[in-house]
């Protein structure tokens, strides 16, 4: 599933979840993202990229320049606190959805 | 989020340069990871820019996350315009200029409009004052309501929350502070000013004491008059000025901006009107008003009017028989105080309005149509931006952008101009017209010239992005060279924007063809006198040193004798003067005829003439004699009819020899003279029946100096005014002008009219030719190779310059067909403005037709000549 199709807003919290974890590289997100959604999602260049400097410009992540595992330079990005807090909302919101989506799902 | 704008907009190269390094890092990280399972290099380094999915686009949608990323792009579009533009000067002058020229005309005249019909009157609650007046259904002149009118409507009409009149007969000579002067003096009610809301800039407003019958005189002087006379001295309150001789004492002093509600009256000075309320229909003396009135909240005009009307027929019963048939078909008009005040122009404007508008639509189409082949010119750019990356809408946006920026460099030119031909179009207006000082450049004209600007815009900008998105991404890119035949959508919408083009021009063409027609007809009237030479010269005579006919009587006749200065071929006296009229209308009686019932006697113009008058105007005698110097008020009475007089009075018989009385005399006068007619009341009226008579009988208080001299007009003027003041110097001269300058005067709404629509119509077709020129121009540019092998196969030269030529005329004859129709719905507008001449006056339509078609000939055949000059042997070379 392409990034485009997932609910609005789902992709920041996905991008704040895989941050909370410790900083990464922008390779490194949409392949953390991949993996803890199991394949699920396959977050393209064009999206992750207009997310990252849209969440850094909120001051939701902070980004600065790094060395990855195999000597190349990248630019870090981690989160901040007003992320953290972000997160928690954007979380508590999820799990409001998800219940209620599933709820009516089982409804008879 | 302030922080990340600042950062974006000022220091966007940094931004720019971290976002390319990211995206870099990216592709090579990938490219490791890929090369890592086992790719080769080169192959990895591919297939994580595939993923990646274009380094551009991706820039692009990031910096459209980005805070202010419309001010961004806008930015980046506005440079990219200006660029274009700084590419290509000879287009963006020809677009400025276009655009400017519509855009300036269009604002001037918004701003008469907007002066003269939009903006609120200054008075207080302008909207609830109406203007009243009484008039016959058969009888344009209407007289202005008596006063015994006014009174009884001022007694017994409920739906007025106020009525206060005015009048004039107050011209006054006022001989304080310097020379004798003729001061243009109006009577009013003592009510009038506060009901405009107007307070002095000095002083206090009349008492209502002061407005009766025999009250000590008072006041009130307007700001000019103030300054001029009594140097803008405050102290001039409560002192005393002579006025015809007697003083009258200064109650205040009117303000600068104050404009007095009537274009015939002036607000020189102002008197109390004095109106006796008692005064009934049997006494004689009562005066003709002018009314205004504020209408009570909620009331409307039509309410008013048949409370007004019913008002008046009531009274009939009291009316002295006289009146009575003369009354009983009397109408009232209640209009508003503003159509009263610009009834004059406003039909005018509002043509003017209509024909600039149709100039700036002309001019968008032409800037449409050149859009429309600079985009096909550009297709392969668009194709490349889209190939990019571009949508759509981004390319809409670029397209737009460019065309707004030149359309706000046309309307900011055009502001320029605007401004500049308001003094132009102020020189043209009727100097009295009310409000003329009014009109300037506010922040209303400025919103309209940006809203026309932004539309002209929108309009020239869309025909490219319309013609753009037909075209196929890969058949434009594909194309080698510029030279394959094209989609033939935007050919049919350039060719619809030519006959739209050519259809409007047409309607402005056959417009102005029709007001030439009308004005030359006028500028050619014979106007029954010789205006060469001749100097007029105004004199009134103070009431109280001439207060008798033989006194009056007396200056004149010194005057004629000394005005015989050398160098003066003629001199005259009269009491009316061709194109401005009589003072006077008298009723008339004929001898051996029935007595005509109460109130059907003929009212006819009188003048009081010497015995050079004819010869001086030579003003031709048709029969009998001129009067002579023995035609005195103790001689036998006589009198002159002009030729109307004796064709309506006397058809088929004789007039000289027949006797008629007139005014209140009961002697017979005897015909002695028939003078051919005068255009005696303006150029538009023929002339009516008019007496003449010795002005020993007839001297009255104001009367015109007629001088036939080839004497420089100064130096006459000069020596007549010196031989006036000789005789007496508390006798002001005024309204000093040639009949030369009356007859221009007459001709000037006319001329105003002409000039400015002219000058649009020759806009109009001149770019309605451009128009024509370009489409034709570049259908051959875009078929030459097609012609050459027609040439190459055996057409002759002429073959091709008649398959160019009926292109070409093909679209400007069905815009002139189209325009045809709309000229015959639209010059219907013009009858008003029109004389004597029919709105679908064929010759004049025809005459246009054939105008419009030689020019669109002359449009075609420069590209024709072009398009018979291609060499076959290229043509076939190159393909």
């Amino acid at each position: 599933m392409a990034a485009e199709d997932l609910l609005p807003g789902t992709l920041d919290l996905l991008i704040l979840q895989t941050l909370s974890l410790g900083p990464q590289h922008g390779l490194g997100i949409s392949r953390r993202i991949e993996q803890i959604t199991g394949g699920t999602f396959k977050v393209m260049p064009g999206s992750l990229f207009p997310a990252l400097h849209r969440m850094e410009e909120q001051g939701w992540l902070a980004a600065e320049w790094g060395e990855s595992e195999a000597n190349r330079k990248a630019k870090y990005y981690r989160i901040t606190r007003s992320g953290s807090r972000r997160l928690g909302k954007e979380r508590d919101r999820w799990d409001k959805v998800a219940l209620a989506i599933r709820s009516a799902l089982e409804a008879r | 989020m302030l922080r990340g704008l600042f950062r974006n907009l000022f220091r966007r190269g940094r931004v720019e340069n971290d976002l390319d390094h990211e995206l870099r890092a990216f592709t090579d990280m990938l490219a490791d990871e890929k090369a890592q399972s086992g790719m080769s290099r080169k192959d990895a380094e591919r297939e994580a820019r595939i993923e990646l999915g274009g380094i551009e686009q991706v820039k692009d949608q990031v910096r459209a996350s980005r805070t202010g990323a419309w001010l961004d792009t806008f930015g980046a579009d506005l440079r990219y315009a200006l660029r274009m533009l700084q590419r290509n000067p000879g287009f963006a002058a020809i677009v400025v200029i276009t655009l400017a020229l519509g855009i300036g005309a269009n604002t001037a005249l918004f701003s008469v409009v907007n002066a003269l019909l939009l903006r609120a009157l200054p008075y207080k609650d302008a909207d609830r004052l109406v203007y009243v007046t009484e008039f016959w259904p058969h009888e344009p002149y209407n007289p202005g309501p008596p006063s015994p009118d006014f009174t009884n409507w001022l007694a017994h009409a409920q739906l007025a929350e106020q009525m206060e009149a005015y009048g004039g007969g107050a011209n006054v000579t006022l001989t304080s502070g310097g020379e004798a002067e003729r001061i243009v003096g109006t009577m009013v009610t003592a009510g009038l000013l506060n009901m405009l809301g107007v307070q002095p800039a000095l002083g206090r407003n009349f008492e209502p004491e002061e407005d009766r019958p025999g009250a000590p005189p008072v006041v009130i002087l307007g700001y000019r008059i103030w300054q001029r006379r009594f140097g803008g001295s405050s102290d001039v309150i409560g002192k005393q000025i002579a006025l015809d001789g007697h003083g009258s004492i200064v109650v205040g002093v009117l303000p600068a901006a104050f404009e007095f509600p009537d274009n015939n009256f002036g607000h020189e000075l102002l008197l109390p009107m004095g109106l006796n309320a008692g005064l009934g229909w049997r006494e004689r003396n009562f005066r003709l008003l002018r009314i205004i009135m504020r209408l009570k909240p909620g009331v409307t005009r039509e309410a008013l009017h048949s409370e007004l009307l019913d008002l008046l027929r009531r009274t009939a019963s009291e009316e002295p028989p006289q009146f009575v048939t003369m009354r009983k078909d009397l109408e009232v008009r209640v209009v508003p105080l503003r159509d009263w005040l610009t009834g004059g122009v406003s039909q005018s404007v509002l043509v003017l309005q209509g024909a600039v508008a149709m100039v700036l639509l002309i001019g968008c189409l032409n800037v449409a149509n050149l859009q429309i082949a600079r985009g096909m010119a550009r297709r392969r750019e668009m194709a490349l931006r889209t190939a990019l990356g571009a949508g759509r809408a981004r390319i809409t946006r670029q397209l737009l952008t460019e065309s707004l920026l030149l359309s706000m460099l046309g309307g900011t030119t055009g502001l320029a101009l605007g401004y500049g031909a308001l003094n132009l179009i102020r020189s043209f207006l009727p100097t009295s017209l009310h409000l003329a000082d009014t009109i300037r450049i506010d922040p209303w004209v400025l919103a309209f010239t940006l809203a026309i600007a932004i539309a002209s815009g929108v309009v020239t900008g869309l025909a490219p992005v319309l013609a753009t998105m037909r075209t196929r991404l890969d058949e434009a890119l594909k194309e080698g060279s510029s030279r394959t035949t094209e989609p033939g959508g935007h050919h049919r919408l350039h060719r619809a924007l030519v006959i739209a083009e050519v259809a409007i021009a047409m309607v402005l063409l056959a417009g102005s063809g029709l007001l030439i027609r009308s004005f030359v007809r006028m500028a050619s009237l014979d106007p029954g006198f010789d205006a060469d030479s001749v100097l007029t010269l105004r004199i009134a005579l103070p009431e109280r040193k001439y207060p008798t006919d033989q006194s009056r009587a007396a200056f004149y006749s010194q005057l004629l004798e000394r005005a015989a200065i050398p160098g003066v071929q003629g001199a005259a006296i009269g009491g009316g003067l061709p194109l401005i009229g009589t003072r006077t209308l008298t009723g008339t009686y004929f001898e051996g005829r029935p007595a005509p019932p109460p109130g059907g006697r003929p009212t006819v113009p009188l003048a009081g003439i010497s015995s050079g008058y004819f010869a001086t105007l030579k003003i031709p005698l048709l029969r009998g004699r001129a009067f002579t110097e023995a035609d005195r008020e103790d001689a036998h009475p006589v009198v002159i009819v002009n030729r109307a007089f004796a064709d309506q009075f006397f058809p088929g018989q004789d007039a000289l020899g027949k006797k008629i009385t007139f005014c209140c005399e009961n002697d017979l006068n005897e015909i002695v003279g028939i003078a051919g007619n005068v255009r005696q009341a303006g150029l538009r009226t023929a002339a009516a029946p008019t007496l003449y008579a010795p002005y020993r009988r007839l001297p009255e208080s104001e009367m015109l100096l007629v001088l036939r001299s080839s004497l420089p007009r100064a130096a006459l003027s000069s020596a007549a005014s010196r031989v006036i003041r000789a005789i007496d110097p508390d006798v002001p001269v005024y309204d000093v002008a040639t009949m030369r300058d009356r007859l221009a005067e007459a001709l000037s709404t006319q001329r105003a009219n002409v000039a400015l629509m002219g000058v649009l119509a020759a806009l109009a077709l001149l770019l309605a030719a451009i128009g024509i020129f370009g489409v034709i121009a570049y259908m051959v540019s875009r078929r030459s190779p097609e012609i050459g092998i027609r040439m190459a196969l055996g057409a002759q030269r002429s073959d091709v310059l008649r398959m160019v030529l009926g292109q070409g005329m093909i679209l400007a004859f069905a815009g002139i067909v189209i325009g045809l129709g709309g000229a015959l719905a639209a010059t219907r507008a013009l009858r008003t403005l029109l004389f004597e001449i029919s709105p679908r006056d064929p010759l004049t339509l025809a005459a246009s037709v054939l105008l419009f078609a030689g020019v669109a000939a002359a449009a075609c055949y420069v590209p024709a000549r072009r398009a018979i000059r291609v060499d076959p042997m290229a043509t076939l070379r190159h393909e």
